[in-house]
């Protein structure tokens, strides 16, 4: 399956738009979105440059070059922009977040994680990650995650001495 | 220049014995270690090891230290090639073609070119340092807020020579990397700028966090959404090494990044950073077919690696003539003698001769070792791209986490790294270039800080920067470069609309 | 292939891990400490605040038998680290090194989740940096007094290691106290700003002495005074600012231990004493001096008048100043 096919199994975004035609779209959305998160800021002090300066000389442009970049592509044929790995980015995504709210424990309202540390962090992340491969093994990958985390604990906290913790339910750091 | 040798060959008496070889291979070894490892950098790394150093003697010691930091400066390309996760800035230039030559099963050349390539540089900069430091030192001096500003320019516009497709959509990746590094605490007033209240942003975004997640993450989803073309890619190993004809080719691309890594190394506030950047520009306008460049040109890594390389030694001139550190490994080193009882500057050269040039050869002799520690490993890092891509990628997203997690000990950079894996995915697909993001974001930050610092000097007047004899000419240069840059591809870009109509 | 790899690594870092793993001392399982204490340090690794956090909880682990972890917190402008150190159990296993900016100056200038005057505990001052005042090339001055003088033009530039740091409110204070208008050119940290002072691009500092000493020695700077109450041992022909005719002028860079709210007074008094020992050890002394600072001996009573007492201060400086962020 080429980046480029017109395989349009799993392809919401390109919206029969095509690609240049969305590109434009998303510079305009940022340069917009960079307007409205600088608004508070002052553009010009009695002493200088104020803080708004650059991010609104800069959304400007940006919002410029985007609509330009419509202008020019406007009788573009609209290439797909192929398929969009959503079923692969959802485990990687859900891998690493898994991991910043065990490693450390985490606070959310309601909700409490214990800090976990490296011991349970590594192999969530390793394993849910994994599974985002199509040819994904379970058995292969619980034992690659436990000598992976081994690994990682020895080389991280031990060797290179960074205050990360390994497995705070278990040895208190 | 004989004095030069006499020196330096007193350095090579201190720098050879048995004490401070070992600890000058240990560093290098701890430093290409970190380097590899994304995310832990040299300046992490040697803040929590200088307790230890302090029982060394104080040469011993920076001689470990700066072998930490030219170790790390290597290892970081090792992973720009082999994974395309730019560990520093200087890196990201050797991701572009260095990775597109690893996937084309020419890993061990792009590692062998940059191995010999920062051997070569790194023996240049030595004589540099040695032959040159105080003149070059005053260079540094000259470049003022001013000054740098203008330079700043100069960079942003070669980095428009970076993109290998459209022009606009490259400019306005460079634009958007310029808009991402003035998020987080204005620098004059302390006053939150583009942060929606967000915790995590107020001390606006890490490098390495963008880097990992518009390249790394970025790159583990292309993958990831391709695996045939991958698995092809893969089982092409090529030969491990350069062959002669090879590097002969390159040895001119090698020459040029050297001469200019040196250059801009001496620059305050790690000027560094557009050696390998200029670099690249450079071989691109001279190669004989530019259009590779993007697609795995040899040349485009043999450049900026020796580039980097140079100006990664040559940034140790202000320390050693005057105790003024660029960068903030430097500011490191600077206080590693200090607690040594060592006051760097000016003096340091009558009244520790054997520490001053005992380090300086120690810096041959840790390139040398480099080669040594990373030739043999050429072979273990292409094997290592033989690992089946299932179990290679959790491996990477694990090192990432951990990497990103130990930049603050805070879970939110690692979530913050996921969200630009998003966004470096979204805008591969709409084919826009990381790379000039990346170093938009880079020069920004100083872009912005010069610029207000200079009219805070001149008083509010931007005549400033065409007053100053340096800034003009710098200006000027940047101008025609823009010009040259804009004229033939504007016309280029004309005719594809037109044949696509 | 990654067994073989993992391997492979694993033996060249067992070389690494010997030369550089510290021993854990072997404790004992009921008196404090029974596992290892968190020293949460504001800043990332590798600043000033970091170099004197490793230095002392090095030598604190021998007073203490105890492992003592240096962990990093960055962020927030350093109030982050005041964060976690409030809220954390006061238990003794998790300390702060607190120094001037987070502990007396945020307080004016952000809204604080946590008030460090309030939610955390002083055990003991670590040590005073006493702070110079440099002219560069570009000013053809001798003296504070005629610093001073030069600046009544209201043409000079003065540059500092960032907004509301200890070198910027140094220099506010100065010119508060003296009288005088100079322009604020803020850096990110104190090297670029000293090495454009060498450059001649801006004309004075007030900064820390260990990032200016050697430029002083070699007479590339001139050092016209320096803050503390007293001179400063490496630096002896170099009058207080008080002697140089700016009276009351003082300011300095300083460095605590602070905990949580609530820690038990065994723990605190074994802390403080840890600490006494710590500083008397001539090691430490040492590292100290060659960083520009002399070793505290203020015990949690001194230690929280003397903040008490900064925090009014620099309050009036920040005020007078109108820093403050939105």
């Amino acid at each position: 399956m080429q980046a480029t096919s017109t395989n349009t199994e799993t392809e919401p975004s390109a919206g029969g738009l095509g690609r240049e035609r969305l590109a434009g779209i998303v510079l305009v959305g940022l340069g917009g979105l960079g307007l409205w998160a600088g608004s508070d800021l002052p553009f010009m002090t009695s002493d200088g440059v104020g803080s708004g300066l650059m991010p609104r000389l800069l959304s400007v442009v940006i919002l410029g070059l985007g609509i330009l970049q419509l202008v020019l592509s406007r009788k573009d044929p609209g290439q797909s922009t192929g398929r969009w790995a959503i079923r692969e980015t959802i485990p990687v995504i859900l891998g690493v977040v898994l991991f910043a709210v065990t490693v450390r424990g985490y606070h959310l309202g309601p909700v409490t994680i214990p800090g976990l540390g490296l011991s349970i962090a590594c192999p969530l992340a390793v394993v849910a990650s994994g599974l985002a491969a199509r040819d994904a093994r379970l058995g292969e990958l619980l034992i690659f995650a436990a000598v992976l985390t081994a690994f990682c604990i020895g080389l991280f906290r031990y060797a290179l001495g960074l205050s990360v913790p390994v497995a705070p339910w278990l040895l208190g750091y | 220049m004989l004095d030069v040798f006499i020196n330096l060959g007193l350095g090579m008496t201190v720098a050879f014995t048995l004490q401070n070889i070992a600890l000058c291979f240990l560093g290098c070894l701890i430093g290409t270690l970190v380097g590899v490892l994304p995310g832990v950098g040299p300046v992490a790394t040697i803040a929590i090891l200088l307790p230890v150093t302090l029982s060394l003697d104080p040469t011993g010691s920076l001689i470990m230290l700066a072998g930490i930091y030219y170790g790390a400066q290597y290892g970081g390309s090792t992973t720009a090639i082999l994974v395309n996760i730019p560990g520093e800035a200087t890196a990201v230039v050797t991701a572009i073609d260095g990775h597109k030559m690893a996937q084309k099963g020419q890993a061990g050349l792009a590692l062998g070119l940059a191995a010999i390539g920062s051997f070569f540089a790194g023996t240049v900069a030595t004589i540099v340092i040695a032959a040159l430091g105080v003149p070059m030192t005053r260079l540094g001096l000259l470049f003022g807020p001013t000054e740098y500003f203008s330079l700043m320019i100069m960079g942003l516009v070669f980095a428009v020579v970076l993109a290998h497709g459209s022009l606009l959509k490259a400019v306005s990746m460079i634009l958007v990397g310029v808009l991402l590094s003035c998020v987080g605490a204005d620098m004059e007033t302390g006053r939150e700028r583009m942060t929606f209240g967000l915790e995590m942003l107020q001390d606006g975004i890490e490098f390495v966090v963008l880097a990992m997640g518009i390249f790394g993450f970025g790159e583990i989803f292309k993958n990831l959404a391709d695996p045939e073309a991958r698995d092809v890619v893969r089982s092409r190993i090529g030969r491990l090494w350069p062959t002669l004809k090879e590097l002969k080719d390159n040895f001119p691309a090698i020459l040029r990044g050297t001469f200019l890594g040196s250059v801009l190394g001496v620059l305050p506030g790690n000027g560094a950073i557009l050696g390998p950047f200029a670099s690249y520009a450079v071989e691109k306008r001279l190669a004989k077919r530019p259009e590779d460049f993007g697609h795995g040109a040899p040349a485009a890594v043999a450049g900026p690696e020796s580039a980097n390389n140079a100006g990664a030694q040559t940034s140790f001139i202000p320390l050693l003539t005057l105790g003024l550190p660029p960068n903030a490994v430097m500011a490191l080193m600077v206080g590693a003698m200090m607690i040594q009882g060592i006051v760097p500057g000016p003096q340091v050269i009558e009244r520790n001769p054997e520490l001053f040039w005992g380090l300086i050869a120690s810096m041959w002799i840790g390139n040398l070792m480099l080669v040594i520690i990373n030739l043999p490993l050429i072979g273990l890092w292409v094997k290592l791209l033989r690992v089946p891509y299932r179990l290679l990628f959790p491996a990477i997203v694990c090192f990432c986490c951990i990497g990103l997690y130990s930049i603050a000990n805070d879970a939110a950079q690692v979530m913050m790294a996921a969200l630009f894996g998003i966004i470096g995915y979204a805008l591969y697909k709409l084919e826009f270039e990381p790379a000039p993001l990346a170093l938009g974001f880079v020069l920004g930050r100083l872009l912005e800080e010069k610029l207000r610092q200079s009219l805070i000097i001149s008083g509010g007047s931007p005549l400033t920067f065409l007053q100053s004899p340096l800034s003009a000419i710098l200006l000027a240069v940047a101008v025609m470069a823009l010009v040259i840059a804009i004229s033939p591809s504007m016309r280029r870009n004309r005719d594809e609309v037109f044949k696509e109509a | 292939m990654p067994m073989k790899f993992t391997r492979r690594v694993a033996l060249a870092l067992c070389g690494v891990a010997m030369t550089m793993s510290v021993a854990a001392p072997v404790v004992a399982q009921d008196a404090y400490p029974s596992k290892p204490i968190t020293l949460v340090v504001s800043y990332a690794a590798g600043g000033g605040t970091d170099a004197i956090a490793r230095v002392f909880a090095a030598r604190l682990e021998k007073a203490l038998g105890g492992r003592v972890i240096v962990e990093n917190r960055p962020g927030a402008a350093a109030n982050l680290g005041t964060e976690v150190a409030a809220a954390a159990d006061p238990d003794g296993y998790t300390l702060l090194i607190g120094n001037q900016g987070p502990m007396v100056v945020n307080p004016h200038i952000f809204k604080l989740k946590a008030d460090p005057g309030t939610d955390l505990d002083p055990i003991a001052m670590i040590a005073d940096a006493s702070l110079v005042v440099v002219v560069g090339p570009s000013l053809k001055v001798n003296t504070l007094g005629e610093l001073v003088e030069a600046a009544k033009s209201g043409e000079l530039v003065y540059g500092s290691a960032g907004n509301a740091s200890a070198s910027h409110l140094g220099a506010l204070l100065l010119g508060q106290t003296a009288g005088i208008k100079v322009r604020h050119v803020p850096y990110k940290g104190a090297g670029p700003a000293v090495n454009d002072l060498v450059g001649g691009h801006i004309d004075f500092m007030v900064t820390t002495i260990p990032s200016a000493i050697g430029l002083i020695e070699s007479g590339t700077l001139k050092a016209l005074a320096v803050t503390g109450e007293k001179r400063f041992a490496s630096l002896p022909d170099v009058p207080t600012a008080i002697e140089a005719g700016v009276p009351g002028y003082t300011a300095s860079a300083w460095y605590g231990l602070v905990g949580p709210k609530g820690m038990p007074a065994e723990v605190k008094s074994k802390l403080e004493a840890a600490t006494t020992e710590t500083l008397s050890d001539a090691d430490v002394l040492d590292k100290l001096k060659n960083d520009g600072a002399v070793p505290s001996s203020m015990g949690p009573q001194a230690f929280a008048d003397f903040m008490a007492k900064e925090r009014t201060r620099w309050g009036d400086v920040v005020k007078a100043a109108d820093i403050k962020v939105e």
